[in-house]
């Protein structure tokens, strides 16, 4: 293939970082980006020799909403707020493990959701984590799909693993999604992502359009 | 701090991130930012979409943290080609002129190793000097080869020409 050659590479991870790569070139190149990881390399070694170039820029420390916007996105901003949660949570946990042991089990376990949003930020489906194995589906709302497409939960794990969690159902209501099962890798500790599938059933990786990635939030 | 020693510490925060630390998130936006929202401000020249630029570099930071491999690049490398990638994206879709940026509050950052500065200098100086200031226009302002062709009033062919070779010049003088 033409793209194996590294002085193509090369050529086009400079001018990738530069920004002269333009159009269906750059489409392209974005493609390949993430089959072949030689490219990866290529543009942050390029990316590092401009650098230089951005050293007399005054850092400008963006207004405060920018941050609070983020956090609201990542669900960093709550952290404080959950913190107070989880403290009266212990001491109630902490009375009622007098009452009964199992209770206070159930009690300790954190409740791990992701809401997932269409486009107009509207939630479609919160995912709740019943065990490492089971994941409960609420449907909010359709996402109002052809006939022939089905939305399909994935699980990314930081090694570049992915396993399909299954379809995510459009009927309104709640449903039950078994998670994989697999011994080293922890559900909870995987970013989830939905993506749009050719239906009935989820291909082995996802090859339709990604319309949401996002991780578990702890309750 | 020095550039090694930060980069040391956005390190331990990057691994932090990947693993859904949210207060490493906030600590190391707090570090990144200012540089990064100063090099969207001149890409963009703009600060509502610089902002919005922002916002988006950091999203996908958070849900891509995990993909950054420590030792091959330092991190605000691998941070500055998320933004400029997002910056450039952006620029394409709607293209015009802001205005003038006065930024408001500057935060200190460490500068880039001066050795690294003085060695591209030296090899930019290797250019022409219309060559070289083709380079920085694309660098800077993320303007495309005919927008480069118009700026400084040069057929196509020779500003896809110029730039083709001026980075295989200066990827032979930075070896």
């Amino acid at each position: 293939m033409r793209y194996q050659q590294p002085e193509l590479q090369d050529r086009l991870a400079a001018e990738y970082v530069l920004g002269t790569l333009q159009g269906r070139a750059r489409q392209r190149f974005e493609r390949l980006l993430a089959e072949l990881p030689a490219l990866a390399e290529r543009i942050q070694a390029w990316q590092a020799r401009f650098e230089p170039l951005d050293e007399d820029l005054r850092p400008v420390t963006p207004p405060a909403h920018v941050w609070e916007n983020i956090a609201a996105r990542t669900g960093a901003a709550s952290v404080r707020r959950w913190r107070r949660l989880g403290l009266l949570a212990t001491a109630a946990t902490l009375l009622l493990a007098l009452v009964t042991g199992l209770l206070y089990r159930q009690l300790q376990q954190p409740d791990h959701l992701v809401m997932v949003t269409n486009e107009q930020a509207q939630p479609v489906w919160v995912l709740r984590a019943v065990d490492h194995r089971r994941l409960k589906v609420r449907t909010l709302r359709s996402m109002n799909m052809p006939a022939s497409k089905v939305c399909v939960l994935w699980l990314e794990w930081p090694d570049g693993h992915r396993q399909s969690a299954g379809v995510l159902s459009d009927d309104p209501g709640e449903h039950l999604l078994t998670l994989p099962d697999t011994a080293r890798h922890d559900p909870l500790r995987a970013t989830l992502a939905v993506s749009i599938e050719q239906g009935p059933r989820p291909p082995p990786r996802p090859r339709g359009e990604i319309l949401f990635r996002g991780r578990w939030i702890e309750l | 701090m020095s550039g090694e020693h930060l980069n040391r510490t956005l390190q331990k925060l990057l691994l932090a991130v990947a693993n859904g630390d949210r207060a490493a998130f906030a600590r190391l936006y707090r570090l990144t930012s200012p540089k990064l929202y100063a090099v969207a401000l001149r890409i963009l020249k703009d600060e509502g979409r610089a902002q919005d630029c922002l916002q988006d570099t950091y999203l996908k930071i958070w849900q891509q943290a995990a993909a950054y491999e420590g030792g091959k690049a330092a991190v605000m490398t691998w941070l500055s080609v998320i933004l400029r990638h997002r910056a450039l994206d952006m620029l394409r879709r709607r293209r015009e002129d802001g205005e003038a940026i006065d930024p408001e509050t500057l935060e200190a950052i460490p500068a880039f190793d001066p050795v690294d500065r003085l060695a591209l200098e030296k090899c930019l100086k290797t250019l022409g000097s219309r060559q070289r200031e083709c380079i920085e226009l694309a660098y800077h302002q993320g303007l495309t080869h005919p927008e480069l062709a118009a700026r400084l009033a040069l057929p196509l062919g020779t500003v896809k020409t110029w730039i083709r070779r001026s980075l295989e010049k200066l990827r032979q003088c930075l070896q």
